[in-house]
């Protein structure tokens, strides 16, 4: 496990994709659509994020020559990965509604 | 004149309607080809741990992108990703050396403070020197320990992470990768508490010295 991922607009853009769909596995084409985001960005958010133990990864489990493209490689937030999500999306709402209501 | 210019724009219109579709058509082959070059570019920039998941995941990304232009820009991307991944990498490596380093320099400075709280006749005569000098004399010898194992672990470790090929075709050196790594910042820990204990020692020194 890795350091904290820094929480950058786009890391929290992912997160949010992610937890979306806590139930099933998203691919990171489905992530940069969803999110909106270049590859360039997502694949660097991604890899930090399942370095530090907030997301885990796993390739499709057909054999490529079955599937007749590439695997895909699903993403999923995990336990750690949701709760870290959670309280850092509270601390960005509350001064959020601070602010709002000034 | 003018009958002379038309039939001229007439030509050069359909000479470039016809370049242009030859041109599409052109693209739409080379298309694939170049994106598959920068991937493998892109891959090429990667640290080599990461090299051959990603060579997979990115041209999955691309055949789920759809349109030639989009392809060719996702591909395009991927160089940036790559700058950003191998930067990542090299500042975690950098991260990881210093956190080392510092551990060298507390081993060394521990092994001075424990020699001096030994070693100082000054002390000798110290109510309860003795009992500090054997919790001292074990504190060092723990660190010592330690700080060897930490030195063999290290040693023993390759700087990389284990390729995911390897990791699929040999568990078993996998797992004692994971195993000796495990055990190494089990026992950098380790060190870093005994070198804490160290300093506790000083500070109970420093009272003992203070109530004299």
């Amino acid at each position: 496990m890795g350091t904290q991922p820094r929480m950058t607009t786009q890391t929290l853009k992912v997160l949010g994709a992610l937890m979306s769909r806590t139930q099933d596995e998203i691919s990171g084409a489905e992530i940069a659509r969803s999110t909106k985001l270049a590859s360039g960005t997502l694949y660097p958010i991604l890899l930090r994020l399942e370095e530090a133990g907030w997301v885990e990864s796993r390739w499709e489990t057909e054999a490529p020559q079955e599937l007749g493209r590439p695997r895909r490689r699903f993403y999923q937030v995990t336990g750690v990965g949701l709760r870290k999500a959670r309280s850092a999306f509270r601390e960005l709402v509350v001064p959020l509604k601070e602010f709002a209501w000034r | 004149m003018a009958l002379i210019t038309g039939l001229c724009l007439i030509a050069v219109s359909i000479l470039t309607a016809a370049l242009s579709r030859l041109l599409a058509e052109e693209m739409s082959a080379w298309t694939p080809s170049i994106i598959r070059s920068l991937i493998k570019f892109a891959v090429g920039r990667l640290p080599e741990h990461h090299r051959e998941r990603f060579e997979e995941e990115w041209q999955s990304h691309v055949n789920d992108v759809p349109g030639q232009i989009g392809k060719l820009l996702a591909a395009l991307c991927f160089l940036f990703a790559a700058y950003h991944i191998t930067l990542n990498d090299r500042r975690a490596r950098e991260r990881e050396v210093s956190f080392f380093a510092q551990l060298d320099d507390a081993d060394s400075v521990a092994t001075t403070l424990v020699n001096l709280i030994l070693n100082n006749e000054e002390l000798a005569s110290m109510e309860g020197i003795d009992s500090l000098r054997r919790e001292a004399r074990s504190a060092l010898s723990g660190l010592k320990e330690s700080f060897d194992e930490v030195a063999a672990l290290r040693s023993e470790l390759p700087d990389a992470r284990l390729p995911l090929i390897v990791k699929v075709l040999h568990p078993v050196m996998a797992y004692r990768f994971a195993a000796s790594k495990g055990r190494l910042l089990l026992n950098a820990k380790q060190t870093k508490e005994m070198t804490a204990k160290i300093v506790t020692l000083l500070e109970k020194l420093k009272r003992l010295q203070s109530n004299q």
